[in-house]
């Protein structure tokens, strides 16, 4: 059986997932960035296989880009995994002009909004408020404490990130809830936000094929086999929990940032990560308050 | 420990809230509600008792009711023109018809008259339809009309009614009324009955809410059940215990989908006219029938749950979170971008 894998950052982990659990499948992959590309210019290998692909594992099933999949082939859709509760400092900073980063060697994690020439990188909130609002990097550092995060709301927003999660895979008929709760029970089980651990997608893709082409007597053995699939988000920058965020959840947590393998892996105390994140913001151009959601909260928190 | 039930409010006691009040004044406004705004466009679909929900919104004037076809006069008053959709597998079929997902194959049933009807809408038109042909050009435009719907509503209403139905053998084609009572099918027990479970009607609710939201994921979906009883049953038992049954599995499964659905909400139109507290004030002498003053206090409530509902306070994760966050495409150059081209 013939089997296309398109979705985000999961691509590799579910396509080498369904070639580890059905080696006699000929599965292939691409990220949606490449399938677009594919699609745009006419990639006639990609085209041929979704066309004669029986099965389409996707995170946009209805999405244009697949007209030519098969009328009366199977769309398994599997939603975009997002979970901001353990880094709810963290969020995508849009700008314009040239990239810039918190960690500011143009590799970690770069994104890009699709459609849009603006680049999108993932900085600290409080770090980028206390930036627009003039403060220095000692006081910015100094604001890293568990009464800022109660001002800006960061201990509060477990409840409504994990009903999130289970809503919107809800929606694909994948109950998540045993598995979060098994996750969060096991620590830290992020690198950042929207980059789990590889256990995260081997339970979401276990979940998603059970009872469909695993049998619930064999979803021990499908277990064992989705562990041996590699962690392809492994050398992708990590975000710490806070301290005092992890000691809510259970763990302990740090302020220790680790930039991705292609910038060195090298990792960032707070100090380090906020004089990056200065030199990277002053060089950013085109954005403002209005680009960071919960700046108003944020400032008042700095403030007081 | 103190009493626990000391900090609730009124609403909560029987005494209060149902024994003490006169008929009228028993209000059971949901909990978990939204407002209704001026830019929602609602649209509804369900049994019988769901025109009498149409019929109001329709006339409401603060939203905008979607219809998506012409409704003439005598058709149902729903925002197209499904007639009446009893069971959650019946809108889950439709749905995937509309979609070209599957292909009911017995629908053109004659009349005595010879002329034909749409066997899944069978009392939509009074005067059927001279040919097969006829039939499926309006049942393609039709479908094109329930996609519509699926893509611009704001909020979907949505009335159970039964449990009950008859279905195809050939392919699960489920009917929303019995063969015979207005045309027959071709072949002779060519339909069985089906009374779905509890988990089978949870199950095919979860279909069309998940749908839905693939379709048009800001679209809110309003559920009620309807309080008419069934005019018969099929199974072995009393009407009167056979209706029980049915309401309480729909009743249940709008439970389940409301507390596994943030954007799910229940209206409890069954409970304001069946409930004993009216002792049968709102039906008519058949006991079965809602009296208009019994659809007028559902929508007495109604307009009171959704025109007053407090405007959602923003939380703080809505205020921390962009929802743009969901569809940024990683462009990680370590990060693995195909595999196999």
């Amino acid at each position: 059986m013939k089997v296309l894998v398109v979705t985000n950052c999961a691509t590799a982990a579910y396509t080498e997932g369904l070639r580890a659990l059905f080696p006699e499948w000929d599965v292939k992959g691409a990220d949606l960035a490449a399938t677009r590309k594919f699609i745009r210019e006419r990639n006639q290998a990609f085209l041929d296989h979704m066309a004669s692909s029986a099965m389409l594992v996707a995170s946009l099933p209805d999405d244009p880009m697949f007209d030519t999949f098969a009328a009366d082939g199977t769309k398994l859709f599997i939603p975009n995994f997002l979970f901001r509760a353990y880094h709810p400092d963290s969020f995508y900073l849009h700008t314009g002009g040239a990239a810039s980063h918190a960690m500011d060697d143009g590799t970690d994690t770069p994104t890009a909004r699709e459609g849009g020439r603006r680049q999108a990188r993932l900085h600290s909130r409080i770090t980028v408020t206390a930036f627009l609002l003039g403060m220095s990097a000692e006081e910015t550092a100094a604001a890293f404490n568990g009464r800022t995060y109660e001002k800006i709301g960061y201990f509060s927003v477990f409840e409504s990130e994990r009903d999130k999660l289970l809503g919107r895979f809800g929606q694909a008929g994948i109950d998540l809830a045993p598995e979060l709760e098994r996750w969060t029970e096991s620590g830290d089980f992020l690198y950042t936000f929207n980059h789990p651990k590889a256990v995260v997608f081997s339970d979401i893709l276990l979940k998603a094929l059970t009872g469909r082409f695993i049998a619930p007597a064999g979803i021990a053995a499908a277990g064992e086999t989705l562990a041996q699939v590699p962690d392809f988000l492994a050398g992708s920058p990590r975000w710490p929990v806070y301290p005092e965020i992890a000691a809510r959840l259970g763990f302990e947590g740090s302020l220790l940032w680790r930039t991705g393998r292609g910038a060195g892996g090298r990792s960032l105390p707070l100090a380090e990560f906020i004089a990056e994140s200065f030199a990277s913001l002053s060089g950013a151009a085109g954005f403002t308050a209005d680009d960071v959601p919960g700046f108003a909260d944020c400032a008042a928190a700095l403030r007081s | 420990m103190k009493n626990p039930y000391a900090a609730k409010a009124p609403q909560h006691f029987w005494k209060k809230a149902v024994g003490e009040p006169g008929l009228a004044d028993i209000r059971p406004i949901p909990a978990k509600r939204f407002a209704l705004g001026q830019d929602d466009v609602v649209a509804t679909a369900g049994s019988c008792f769901a025109q009498h929900v149409s019929a109001h919104i329709k006339t409401r004037g603060q939203v905008r009711f979607l219809e998506a076809e012409e409704i003439g006069p005598g058709q149902p008053p729903f925002s197209a023109l499904y007639g009446n959709i009893y069971t959650p597998r019946q809108l889950v079929q439709l749905v995937a018809e509309a979609y070209g997902e599957r292909q009911p194959a017995d629908i053109a049933w004659r009349r005595p008259d010879g002329r034909f009807i749409d066997a899944l809408r069978p009392s939509v038109f009074a005067d059927g339809f001279p040919d097969i042909e006829a039939l499926h050009a309006a049942r393609r435009a039709h479908l094109a009309a329930v996609r519509a719907i699926m893509a611009e509503c704001t909020v979907f209403v949505f009335t159970l009614g039964l449990t009950e139905a008859w279905e195809a053998v050939a392919d699960g084609t489920v009917y929303p009324l019995a063969p015979g009572v207005m045309a027959e099918p071709e072949a002779a027990n060519s339909c069985v009955f089906r009374n779905f479970t509890y988990e089978e009607a949870r199950d095919d609710l979860d279909t069309f809410i998940a749908r839905l939201a693939r379709v048009n994921p800001q679209a809110r979906v309003l559920l009620t059940v309807s309080p008419v009883p069934l005019t018969a049953t099929y199974t072995d038992d009393h009407v009167l215990v056979a209706t029980a049954h049915s309401k309480a599995i729909l009743r249940a499964v709008c439970s389940a989908a409301t507390a596994r659905h943030a954007h799910v909400y229940y209206f409890p139109s069954y409970e304001i006219i069946s409930g004993h507290h009216a002792a049968g004030a709102w039906f008519a002498d058949n006991l079965r029938s809602v009296k208009p003053e019994g659809v007028a206090q559902v929508m007495s409530v109604f307009e009171e749950t959704y025109a007053t509902a407090p405007a959602p306070k923003p939380s703080t994760a809505s205020r921390l979170f962009s929802d743009d966050d969901e569809n940024v495409i990683c462009d990680d150059a370590e990060i693995v971008k195909t595999l196999g081209f």
